[in-house]
């Protein structure tokens, strides 16, 4: 600001003097323990509203006791001075939100973490906690949120507005997952508008956060996404907020019209946050000493997910958590919460993914509740069949070891088995689109790849694209806006598919 | 606690004399502390504190005295706030003095 400006300023507001009680609610601080302050007074201050301490930090009461309200520091520095004063704000803790945070990296109040200036201006204040669109605001989820990952797509279509459970144990893929949703969202598939995305960072490393970003960049993918980061090394108040915070933004374009996605990676470290605090509050500690009401605390961030009717916008918040599991135990309490949660879930096992299958998806465990209404109707055809093949060669496949002793339909159906998994792979960050997907799950799912051998089944899906488009441009062109494919595209689509698997065999 | 603050107490804001040396004989240095808290939360209730700069005037008295009935009036000269008064009832504090202006001006430029 220029002095002139400053100048200007202070002559327009002592020129216009009115004097206007200011009328406050003091609280002086009692205890502080851990990022936990207890203070009396603030009689009429609510309860999840932001006070503010006499050095102009910053809190959020979590508890009302008769004579003592705690507060939760927001700040990384929480050492607050006992007797310092604090005052009630009357107003909820908020966020200010426009197309200016895209392609940033911010911690859960807007502060830049990327080393960069930033200036929001425009767009909207919106609260962390907001109460979750009822039910006639909704439009039923119908649109497909492609991740470019045929497994997820083919199997468990993820719609816009929903939300989709990854679970699993470390290191079996799930954050590659969700990055490559989002790099996924580029491509704008089948011409669907674009997605706005926010990956939420909870209680990550800051070197992993760091290669989340770098990757992000790389591919291209900044430009229409949003990365809040409270890392581990933060305090757990940050922690706990960030989800709040992603959540809040994503409200923010669905409310524009626009359709937003929200990863929260993970929710399992969010929990722990939470069960810290809950614990440094005095709360009852319940199951795994989490307090009793880390369920609502998942149920009211999941349920702000939806897809908004035309009077509302017709926009939409998708939500893809993430839990993290021990030694593969989904039925652990955490796990179980969210899964009731959600509208389905993506279940990653440390098995598949030793033994070289990635995404290590395991299909008998995944589900979307939304099903085919998420899908493109070509792909929802060819992956019904697809599906059904796959379940028989799962329950085959400890069979498959006595190789000639089996008759010939089951060696079929595991020879099928075998071509289907192989399709299934995929290498990380590298997402296809619809109609690559489609063709490649309708030839292993009809049976045209089980002359060709399983290790050139990756080969085949190299190829097969270009074979299409140099040869059967026209039928590209047909299938490209993802419609039912009729007998004579089908006919058509085996022919082209089935010259490509000659060469292979 | 705030039983033994409610006796010590009489209905005008008065220490009862005979209470207060029971009391002081009786509890132990750390039931002290927390009878003082509650003391000085009780007296914070009942007493209204008026901070006024420059010229009292009795109207200003009664009209602070009947936003606040039952309560008694404490009132002192502070020539820190420039002009103007600062009412502190309870942990209410209604500040319309020159000083508390300026401090929201600071606070208000500070944010732009």
């Amino acid at each position: 600001m220029k002095a002139e400006d400053l100048v200007r300023q202070i002559e327009e507001k002592l020129g216009s003097l009115a004097v206007r009680p200011e009328v406050a609610n003091m609280g002086r601080v009692v205890s502080v323990a851990d990022g936990i302050v207890r203070a009396d007074g603030l009689s009429r201050a609510g309860y999840g509203e932001l006070v503010e301490f006499e050095d102009g930090r910053r809190g959020l009461i979590m508890n009302l006791d008769e004579d003592f309200a705690s507060i939760l520091v927001l700040s990384e520095n929480n050492s607050v001075p006992e007797g310092m004063e604090v005052r009630s704000t009357g107003t909820p803790l908020s966020l200010q939100v426009s197309d200016d945070l895209l392609g940033r990296v911010i911690d859960p109040f807007g502060t830049s973490l990327d080393g960069k200036p930033l200036s929001v201006t425009g767009g909207s204040l919106v609260a962390l906690e907001r109460i979750a669109p009822g039910v006639t605001k909704r439009a039923p989820v119908d649109m497909p949120l492609k991740t470019g990952v045929k497994v997820v797509d083919a199997l468990t279509p993820i719609g816009r507005g929903q939300r989709q459970l990854l679970v699993g144990d470390r290191n079996t893929g799930k954050t590659a997952l969700v990055i490559d949703t989002i790099i996924n969202q580029r491509s704008r598939d089948l011409g669907l508008p674009q997605v706005v995305c926010i990956y939420c960072a909870i209680g990550q490393k800051r070197g992993s956060i760091a290669r989340t970003v770098a990757k992000l960049q790389d591919e291209g993918a900044m430009g229409y996404t949003i990365v809040v980061a409270a890392s581990a090394s933060t305090p757990a108040s940050l922690q706990y907020l960030a989800p709040f915070a992603a959540c809040a933004i994503g409200e923010y374009f669905m409310e524009k019209g626009r359709d937003a996605l929200v990863v929260y990676d993970d929710l399992s470290r969010h929990a722990w946050a939470y069960r810290q605090i809950s614990l440094l509050l005095g709360r009852p500690a319940g199951r795994e000493a989490y307090p009793g009401d880390i369920f609502y605390l998942h149920s009211r961030l999941l349920e702000r997910a939806a897809r908004l009717n035309e009077a509302g916008g017709g926009g939409s918040l998708t939500a893809l958590p993430i839990i993290q599991t021990q030694a593969g135990d989904i039925s652990a309490y955490i796990p179980t919460n969210v899964i009731s949660i959600t509208d389905g879930q993506i279940y990653l096992e440390t098995d598949l993914f030793n033994s070289g299958i990635r995404p290590a998806v395991n299909a008998g465990l995944s589900v979307s509740r939304v099903g085919g209404k998420a899908q493109s109707r070509s792909l929802r055809q060819v992956s019904g069949l697809m599906r059904l093949e796959l379940a028989q060669y799962q329950s085959l496949a400890a069979f498959s070891q006595f190789g000639s002793d089996l008759d010939e339909a089951t060696q079929k159906r595991i020879t099928r088995g075998k071509r289907i998994v192989e399709i299934l792979k995929q290498p990380q960050f590298s997402p296809i689109d619809d109609l690559a997907q489609t063709v490649s799950i309708h030839a292993a799912g009809t049976g045209l790849l089980d002359e060709v051998p399983a290790e050139k089944v990756a080969e085949f899906e190299r190829r097969v694209m270009d074979h299409l488009r140099t040869g059967s441009a026209d039928l590209c062109a047909r299938m490209a806006s993802g419609a039912k494919m009729d007998d004579a595209t089908v006919k058509e689509l085996d022919a082209a598919v089935a010259e490509l698997a000659r060469t292979l065999r | 606690m705030k039983r033994l603050v409610a006796l010590a107490l009489t209905p005008d804001g008065q220490v009862n004399d005979a209470v207060a040396a029971e009391i002081l004989a009786g509890l132990s240095r750390s039931e002290l502390k927390k009878f003082l808290a509650a003391l000085r939360t009780e007296l914070k209730k009942r007493i209204v504190q008026v901070a006024v700069a420059g010229r009292r005037g009795s109207t200003m008295e009664e009209v602070i005295a009947a936003a606040y009935p039952g309560r008694r009036l404490d009132v002192e000269n502070d020539e820190s706030l420039g002009a103007g008064v600062k009412v502190s009832a309870g942990d209410d504090i209604v500040d319309a003095s020159v000083h508390g202006y300026i401090r929201e001006m600071i606070e208000e430029l500070g944010s732009t």
